[in-house]
């Protein structure tokens, strides 16, 4: 009678699966489980919202434009001119609605003083940018033409790509060799369009800067 | 068995999606927000400061607001003149602003030093 009764409650509890205990473990481990892996979610949450620096790619590029836009130098150059014996000299910036040139201290890619040209090549803003103190670039009269020559993208997908230059009160759609006070770079993608301004430090309260700017970047 | 597996899994997928979707905004705003705000404070640097001047707009969709006061303001000194009852007797007037920068809803506060003078624009002399 015993071992027929110990058979029938083997048979029993093989054929329900599981008993109320071990439904209560399996449920605890699932839960622990469960909350472990949401309180981890939410503690990179809380480290996410504390970060202070840029964490995407097109903010640091965004933010490395500033830093190479207001270390532009007021660079002079030389046109060597073949009927008169003197030479002529320029500042070496030319701002126009969809193209800007200019020389910085802080190039994006590089360390050295480069020219640099800000302009939209299909659909994308690209930055040009050719190292002048090298063998292969001439400084005083520098070009893009370089082996040298690096190129950056700063925006993708770029539908209309607009540039504007302000001087005291005076907005122009285009400069040449003289520098603006504010950089104005309207971007338009499939997500919107946003305004980017650049200050160039061309006021006297500026002048420490500007001093400093020649020996080293901003 | 199985069905409570399946929903608690799928509740638990829901929330984290969720909640990765949140912070995704979230960064998002948080990086509309720091452009928008080197925007402006470019801004800044090229305006001309005055004690009380006040400015607001919308720039990339986020309303900014921005005041300055002024901390401090003397003359420059000049070297071989002692200071009278007006104070130092240099051409230029040397004052300090605090900037009270406010987009969307968050403060910042940045401080400027502008070189002024009575007898004309500083700015042109460079």
């Amino acid at each position: 009678m015993t071992a027929l009764s110990a058979t029938s409650v083997m048979k029993f509890r093989s054929a329900a699966g599981f008993t109320l205990i071990e439904l209560l473990v399996s449920l605890t481990i699932f839960s622990l489980l469960v909350g472990m892996a949401m309180y981890s979610f939410r503690y990179f949450g809380i480290a996410l919202g504390s970060l202070q620096v840029p964490y995407a790619e097109q903010v640091q590029r965004i933010t490395h434009l500033h830093d190479c836009i207001a270390s532009m130098d007021y660079y002079v150059g030389e046109r060597p001119s073949a009927l008169e014996r003197s030479k002529n000299f320029f500042y070496l910036f030319k701002g126009m609605p969809g193209e800007m040139t200019f020389v910085s201290s802080r190039p994006v890619s590089g360390t050295g003083m480069a020219l640099c040209r800000i302009l939209k090549r299909g659909d994308q803003v690209i930055l040009e940018e050719a190292p002048i103190h090298t063998p292969h670039n001439n400084y005083q009269n520098p070009t893009l033409d370089t082996r040298d020559r690096t190129e950056t993208v700063l925006f993708s997908e770029v539908r209309n790509f607009s540039l504007a230059y302000t001087i005291g009160t005076v907005r122009a759609d285009t400069l040449s060799e003289k520098y603006p006070e504010l950089i104005t770079m309207t971007v338009e993608t499939e997500n919107g369009s946003e305004q980017h301004l650049f200050r160039v430090r061309t006021n006297f309260s500026d002048k420490k800067d500007i001093m400093r700017s020649i020996h080293e970047p901003i | 068995m199985a069905t409570i597996i399946l929903v608690s899994a799928i509740v638990a997928v829901n929330a984290a999606m969720r909640q990765f979707t949140l912070y995704k905004e979230r960064l998002a705003r948080y990086e509309r927000l720091y452009i928008t705000t080197l925007s402006l404070r470019e801004l800044i640097g090229q305006e001309r400061l005055s004690k009380g001047l006040s400015r607001h707009g919308t720039l990339n969709g986020l309303d900014y607001r921005y005041s300055c006061e002024v901390v401090q303001s003397n003359k420059n000194f000049v070297i071989g003149e002692g200071e009278d009852s007006t104070g130092n007797k240099g051409t230029f007037t040397i004052t300090l602003y605090r900037v009270s920068l406010s987009v969307d809803g968050q403060e910042f506060e940045l401080y400027r030093t502008q070189y002024d003078s009575p007898v004309r624009n500083v700015r042109d002399e460079i």
